[in-house]
């Protein structure tokens, strides 16, 4: 699969087959995240992969956000103990970019391995904390639920270029 | 299973609920209809598991099902779940 193929065939999966992801894959997903950039390459991340169903149940109790029953989660964290190379703000803000990169890059790994995921922003914290044994230097920032499509949504809904995309300057297009 | 895997199962869906109560407190309105619709949907899979189910609970089940993997519009959710109730309704009046 060609990269843009990728990107324009990755579609956000929310229903899933109970086939599992073996953990060879989930390796190459989180190498996938691993390679994307990061603001002054600070690489302040931290990965964690679940794929026991038991796990996997406790989190979806405490994350609202997973509508389906991934066979795989990856939990994307803010890693407060490694290298701070910006101010304490900007670092709060580069991670968001840094971590939605590596998001991305998961998703279209995913895409083109046979399986799909959708990022999950909708889980409490303290509890993810508990259940993952997290320090507080740990931080988690973002899930990605994952597996085997049930089936792949054909919708696309995308706001269209032309209520999007500028050419040189920005003009009023409204009517 | 045994009564100690369904205790479990049940503090699993009190622990969705609340969570899904706190969440709610910073996301957008409409996602508390959902969250109480995938509520039913993760109560009637407990109920399949522990034979406590029924053909009607099951078709229930199947209407929910769909109402959380697709992607409806607000306008076809809104009337599956009319249809849902309405079934409900019947079979509780008929008892």
């Amino acid at each position: 699969m060609q990269t843009l193929e990728a990107i324009h065939t990755r579609r956000s999966i929310r229903a899933f087959t109970p086939d599992p992801i073996d953990e060879d894959t989930l390796g190459k997903l989180v190498s996938a995240a691993a390679a994307a950039p990061s603001g002054g390459n600070a690489q302040n991340w931290v990965f964690i992969a679940i794929h026991d169903p038991k796990r996997i149940a406790s989190i979806k109790a405490i994350a609202p956000g997973i509508i389906g029953t991934p066979t795989a989660i990856i939990v994307l964290c803010h890693d407060t103990r490694h290298r701070p190379v910006h101010s304490e703000a900007n670092t709060d803000k580069m991670i968001m970019f840094d971590l939605g990169a590596a998001m991305q890059n998961i998703l279209l790994a995913a895409n083109e391995l046979g399986f799909g995921g959708c990022p999950i922003g909708s889980f409490h914290v303290g509890g993810l904390r508990i259940l993952l044994a997290l320090p507080e230097s740990v931080s988690p920032s973002l899930l990605i639920a994952l597996g085997k499509p049930k089936f792949r949504p054909n919708i696309l809904r995308k706001r269209p270029l032309s209520e999007i995309y500028y050419q040189e300057i920005y003009e009023d297009r409204d009517e | 299973m045994n009564s100690i895997d369904l205790k479990q199962d049940l503090l699993l869906l009190v622990a969705f609920m609340l969570s899904s109560a706190q969440g709610l407190y910073d996301e957008p309105v409409e996602y508390g209809t959902f969250r109480l619709i995938d509520s039913a949907r993760r109560l009637l899979k407990i109920m399949e598991d522990y034979d406590l189910s029924d053909q009607l609970l099951s078709e229930i089940k199947m209407c929910v099902d769909e109402v959380c993997e697709d992607a409806m519009d607000d306008d076809k959710q809104r009337q599956y779940l009319e249809q849902i109730i309405i079934t409900i309704s019947q079979e509780i009046q008929s008892c």
